[in-house]
């Protein structure tokens, strides 16, 4: 992209790696605006009569800007998206490094939504879930299943089978409830109308369902919705092919929908004893691309509403500490993807909390799925990812 | 039709898009609404970027508001109100709309910020898409009227409107004009997920009212121009020649909106891809068919 009047401004542009360099070794947008300046400069002196006599050469001018793919010298422009732009989640902070309307690099700006979480886990282990809860405000409750489920696991609370089945009601609402979100939002960005408001409203109708008899005209709404996204004209040619994670070299540290749209059958429920009883098979795709994780995402809050209907309820029961000392280890499928918890207690106090969210992992597929992608198809790989904001900055 | 006349239509067009636009988009009539918006725009601070290209960034607006105001001035409601019957009316309308290419490459370029940019560099390409297409059917509207007076092309579809006559001239105009005000689907340059308002994004207070207006404006313009060449104008029984020429525009203003409303924006390569490989070959097919239909029927 040519810099406007001469130069790049600095004033709608931010440099978050260092002043000389990326972190790939190429000029940042820095460099290039310090020779933008001297090009400036140089070209304001041309005008008035060419320096020493001879004539800007375009060689000199462009010898230090980074090339594109296809070999042009182009001046690369860093702009920030987020923490609060409109086709993104609120608190996700993305540089983007802009070659032209291609992007050439794409970095997360950690920091945005920090809230110094770790320091409140510590406390009473029966409030534990409350606490940890908050984590994932995309996934609001996500995170207190998982703790309750390390409490349980651990012998600290009441595991018995109607416990089980709650827990996989409150992970299986609150999985519908995210991937609404993220479907209204992902409609927002796509410039879907219809769709991002009838997901919200979806979203809002299983927010405000109070018990299993409540779910059913729900379920009917977004079966129809399911079917009619199915149909909608020009989707396939909008998600179809962009942001594809290749088939080789990712599988191992990949989870969630974004692993089963690419073909891992990589899901914590699997190999949960609960979950099997009541017939879970993953939703699997293998082409890896926006619209594979857009029709994992439809296929799992149609099988949420399932194993909720079929757990019965989706209220934890209260913690009932009853050992003195204890480390728990829990992991469970969270909406994003698979998420770990180690939970040290003394007494009946939590004295060390280790979480592990899938976020972290889909952050670093960030330059495969954006890099020399235009623009408008990289923002919708990366928000087919489904990164969350609040899962980075604990 | 006076120039005083012209302009209060010209207003009251602009409030009606936005009513339908509002309707269209949140499902709520708010008559209101649009009133209180264009205030609130008004009496709000207009801050300017830093490091505009000053010239560009204060002409963008009042260029589009001026491009969209010429075009609609050649657009008859009726036999007697249209301020200027151009011989070549059909043809200035898509002159004069060339302009808002300009006026939005200017306002990209001006405000010195990434997503604006973008936005005008996306629209410029999107005008290779859609020129020829708002081209080339009109020259199939003037072949069955035998003129490019745009009085004289509704009334040669007193027999048969053009949509009926030409149909896919119709549609491929449709899809154009479409394009040309960067309604959704096409609104590429102004794609408020993807650029944050993009070309109008850098604007505020008195100049993106301005801007508002003139996209409103524009809108109503190109709704007018698909009745006037392809939905018989004026023409229809009983009611008067206004309120036909004032009706159809309503119907298909609304009728782009709410097809904007169920589908996603399109791919700019697509979209430039289905414009040439698509596009032109059926404007092409138009114009022969009309031709032939002109030979054989008379």
């Amino acid at each position: 992209m040519l810099s406007q009047h001469g130069t790049v401004d600095t004033a709608q542009m931010e440099h978050p790696v260092g002043p000389d360099q990326t972190e790939r070794g190429e000029p940042s947008v820095d460099a290039a605006e310090h020779a933008g300046h001297a090009m400036s400069d140089d070209m304001v002196m041309d005008h008035s009569g060419h320096i020493d006599g001879g004539f800007m050469s375009m060689i000199a001018i462009t010898k230090d800007l980074p090339r594109s793919r296809d070999g042009l010298p182009m001046e690369w422009i860093d702009v920030p998206f987020g923490p609060l732009f409109p086709g993104l989640p609120g608190g996700l902070a993305l540089t983007l490094t802009l070659d032209g309307d291609t992007v050439a690099v794409a970095q997360v700006r950690p920091g945005a939504a920090s809230r110094h979480l770790a320091a409140t886990w510590l406390g009473p282990a029966a409030t534990l879930p409350e606490r940890l809860g908050t984590l994932d405000r995309l996934a609001p409750g996500a995170y207190a299943t998982l703790a309750w489920q390390a409490l349980a696991s651990a012998g600290v609370a009441s595991s018995d089978e109607a416990g089980q089945r709650a827990r996989i009601g409150a992970l299986e609402r609150v999985r519908a409830l995210s991937h609404l979100g993220w479907l209204s939002a992902f409609g927002r960005l796509l410039g879907y109308r219809w769709l991002e408001e009838r997901a919200a409203l979806l979203q809002l109708a299983l927010l405000r369902a109070v018990d299993v008899a409540d779910l059913a005209p729900v379920y009917d709404r977004i079966q129809r919705l399911a079917e009619r996204i199915g149909r909608t004209p020009m989707l396939n040619r909008r998600l179809g092919g962009i942001g594809i994670i290749p088939p080789d070299g990712y599988g191992d540290w990949l989870t969630g929908p974004v692993a089963r749209a690419s073909g891992w059958k990589h899901d914590a429920r699997v190999d949960d004893a609960t979950y099997r009883a009541l017939g879970f098979a993953p939703v699997m795709r293998h082409t890896g691309d926006a619209l594979a994780r857009l029709e994992v995402r439809l296929g799992e809050i149609v099988q949420s509403l399932d194993l909720l209907q079929a757990a019965g309820s989706w209220t934890l029961p209260v913690p009932r500490v009853v050992s003195a000392a204890a480390e728990a280890l829990a992991t469970l499928e969270m909406p994003r993807g698979q998420a770990s918890t180690h939970v040290v207690l003394t007494g009946d106090e939590v004295s060390a909390v280790h979480v592990t969210v899938p976020s972290t992992m889909h952050v670093d597929i960030l330059p495969v799925v954006t890099e020399s992608v235009e623009l408008a198809d990289s923002l919708v790989a990366i928000a087919s990812l489904d990164i969350s904001p609040w899962e980075i900055d604990q | 039709m006076t120039v005083i006349a012209f302009i209060a239509t010209l207003f009251v067009a602009a409030y009606i898009v936005a009513l339908i636009e509002r309707w269209a988009t949140s499902g709520r009539f708010e008559p209101a609404k649009p009133l209180f918006a264009a205030a609130a725009l008004v009496a709000r601070e207009s801050i300017v970027p830093r490091r505009p290209d000053r010239v560009l960034y204060e002409v963008a607006p009042p260029l589009l508001l001026i491009a969209v105001t010429l075009a609609a001035a050649v657009l008859p409601l009726a036999p007697g109100a249209v301020v200027a019957d151009l011989a070549t009316g059909a043809l200035y309308v898509n002159a004069v709309l060339s302009y808002v290419l300009v006026a939005l490459v200017m306002a990209g370029w001006g405000p010195n910020g990434a997503y604006a940019l973008v936005a005008g560099w996306r629209f410029l390409g999107q005008t290779i898409a859609y020129s020829m297409l708002v081209l080339m059917p009109i020259v199939g509207v003037g072949m069955r009227a035998e003129s490019l007076s745009n009085i004289a092309v509704v009334r040669s579809q007193e027999p048969l409107w053009n949509a009926l006559y030409q149909p896919v001239g119709f549609v491929v105009f449709v899809f154009a004009a479409m394009a040309m005000a960067f309604l959704p689907p096409f609104d590429l340059p102004t794609a408020p997920a993807e650029l944050a308002g993009g070309v109008a994004g850098e604007y505020t207070g008195v100049r993106l009212a301005v801007f508002r207006l003139a996209r409103l404006i524009l809108v109503a313009t190109v709704a007018t121009a698909i009745t006037v060449f392809y939905l018989g104008g004026w023409l229809g029984p009983i009611l008067p020649d206004w309120l036909w020429s004032g009706l159809k525009t309503l119907a298909v203003i609304a009728i782009m909106f709410i097809a904007g409303r169920f589908l996603p924006r399109i791919r700019e390569a697509d979209l430039l891809a289905w414009s040439w490989k698509i596009g032109i070959p059926l404007a092409l097919t138009n114009i022969a068919l009309v031709g032939i239909v002109i030979v054989v029927v008379g």
